[in-house]
């Protein structure tokens, strides 16, 4: 009977199907998105820049310089393909003053760095060099400037290198020159860090630290709090954003949706009357005006829930270049709150059929 | 000797803005008795029915059916009784649009105990009906509309058929095959109460109950 009398009334029908489904979809993709993009977007995120740093616990300083004190984090980065750059330090003489040498794989840095304005070019060759942009107005240095750097250890040798650019950054690293390689291989850096891009914020780099823990490695990652928390909190934010929009358009499918049913309900108070005329209680009557409604809602959730992971699909496709992982916990979620939106709805056309008065509505007053 | 199924006792009937439509009705319907109630249009006819199944309410007086009095009822149990002991027919029908004469039938099957698909049909062959069950409303003649909705009121076997004007919407053709079917029910001892305000057809009827102005003017 409950088919039928959807059928029969095609049009509310559709038009409630129509705004059900289309919440249910909404939900859907809220849904799948809460699980699955908060993991895509912090990949996206870390193509930003770094967001912890590692280097060798203090204990381990001695240690220093022993090429195994980095192995197992470097194949730990390789495993979980994860973007590192290593920085040497070395303090030099440029021009007579006291300056910060940092060593790097021009392609590591650069990957690390997506953030730093570069005037001129980055360093590829390994007699070319990056200059932070506070160290060139100290000693008045261009792109395309020879600079001849002077080990403090042997103040007699001298490695010159060709400036492509000028750094700007923000931060420490325009105090420093940035080389591919130091100007003696028996150099040796005063400090290495590294700099890395770690999926999962805290608890991603918790676990890289474990496994480290369990290597016996001599590194430690440490988190760099501010960009984690900027993170968390620009995801946080969209969380909400999303949540808000949701609601609304919740909100708005409660009341379409309502003012749809109790058109239907008014619509058929004859039927409402003829069927109490002829035996149905009024628990009768809501049992099978909230049949209608459950009937519909889940017609919806379903349709909802397979748009919806679509929508997400190309959505995400799109926007993070990546394929979305269906979550099969979001359709019971949608199930559930879209059954709870129809029969919240339901609910008014129940109290406008109860207030039916059969004999009068018979007549057709 | 007579039994009485419906008993009405100073029965009056206000509606909003002071309409008095029914005043001080005493009355006694006996079991196996066919009772026309007929008037002009605005005596009471309707009301007076729609106070005999349980849709609308008294305002004062005592209405007692089948020995129960249903001043106490409330509207479920109201609905009750009258799914259990009262069949309906409508001078308009009123049968489900989306459901066919069988499903119509077999609905207020569901509503009083369980449906019984053999048993519906065989209403529907008393009333010869049987080569439309399968249709929609909207395909039957308004006369097979009429006796799909005396096929619905007699399937729970009640002991008091109420119809009103059951013959207001059907051309003759139609209008003596429903009083023949009415006819076999009161030779069968139905007790029935019909409203008309066609002479002819109240004279079918084993007592006429004439009203006017929402009174009980005359008996026959």
């Amino acid at each position: 009977m409950v088919r039928e009398s959807l059928l029969e009334n095609i049009r509310v029908t559709g038009w409630t199907l129509v705004a059900l489904t289309t919440s249910a979809a909404l939900v859907a993709m809220f849904v799948t998105m809460s699980f699955d993009l908060e993991r895509k977007m912090t990949r996206t995120l870390r193509k930003l820049g770094p967001n912890a740093v590692a280097s060798p616990h203090f204990l381990s300083a001695e240690r220093e310089g022993n090429l195994d004190l980095w192995k197992e984090f470097e194949d730990l980065v390789n495993r979980e393909n994860m973007a590192a750059a290593k920085l040497s330090l070395e303090v030099v003489t440029v021009r007579g003053k006291p300056i910060v040498l940092a060593m790097s794989d021009p392609g590591e840095l650069a990957r690390m760095t997506p953030y730093w304005f570069v005037s001129g070019d980055r360093a590829r060759a390994g007699s070319e060099c990056l200059v932070g942009k506070r160290v060139a107005r100290l000693l008045t240095l261009e792109p395309g400037m020879s600079i001849g750097v002077h080990s403090t250890s042997d103040s007699n040798e001298v490695t010159h290198y060709t400036i492509t650019g000028i750094i700007v950054s923000g931060d420490e690293h325009e105090d420093r020159i940035f080389v591919p390689q130091l100007p003696s291989p028996s150099l040796k850096p005063r400090l290495t860090y590294a700099l890395l891009s770690v999926p999962g914020g805290e608890e991603g780099i918790e676990r890289l630290n474990a496994a480290l823990h369990k290597a016996q490695s001599a590194i430690e990652i440490k988190p760099l709090r501010e960009i984690l928390h900027g993170e968390k909190s620009t995801l946080e934010k969209m969380d909400l954003l999303s949540s808000i929009a949701l609601l609304a358009v919740l909100v708005l499918t409660v009341l379409g949706v309502s003012s749809a049913l109790l058109s239907r309900v008014v619509e058929r108070r004859k039927e409402f009357a003829l069927l109490q005329a002829i035996g149905a209680t009024k628990r009768s009557l809501i049992g099978f005006l909230l049949l209608e409604g459950v009937v519909m809602g889940a017609a919806a959730s379903i349709g909802g829930f397979i748009l919806g992971t679509l929508i997400s699909e190309i959505m995400v496709r799109q926007i993070f270049h990546v394929s979305v992982t269906p979550q099969v916990i979001a359709f019971p979620i949608t199930c559930m709150i879209i059954l709870g939106v129809t029969l919240l709805t339901s609910s008014a056309g129940v109290i406008r059929a109860l207030k039916i008065e059969p004999a009068l509505a018979l007549r057709g007053e | 000797m007579k039994t009485p199924v419906v008993i009405l006792d100073q029965v009056d009937k206000y509606y909003p803005k002071g309409v008095h439509a029914l005043r001080e009705i005493n009355l006694q319907i006996d079991q196996g008795e066919w009772t026309a109630v007929m008037g002009p249009s605005g005596s009471g006819k309707t009301t007076l029915l729609n106070l005999l199944d349980g849709l609308d309410r008294p305002t004062s007086g005592r209405i007692e059916i089948l020995g129960v009095d249903t001043n106490r009822f409330g509207a479920d149990e109201w609905t009750v009784f009258r799914r259990e002991h009262i069949g309906l027919v409508f001078q308009q029908f009123y049968l489900i649009p989306y459901l066919t004469a069988l499903e119509n039938v077999m609905l207020a099957q569901y509503y009083h105990s369980m449906v019984d698909k053999k048993q519906a049909m065989r209403a529907l062959e008393r009333i010869g009906l049987s080569d439309r069950a399968r249709h929609l409303p909207s395909q039957l003649s308004g006369g097979e509309q009429q006796r799909a909705c005396i096929a619905r009121a007699l399937i729970n076997a009640p002991k008091i058929i109420l119809a009103d004007e059951p013959t207001g919407n059907l051309d003759e053709e139609n209008e003596k095959t429903v009083m023949d079917i009415f006819r076999e029910l009161d030779l069968e001892g139905q007790t029935i109460v019909m409203v008309t305000h066609n002479p002819e057809l109240g004279k079918l009827a084993d007592r006429r109950i004439y009203l006017e102005y929402g009174r009980v003017t005359a008996f026959h």
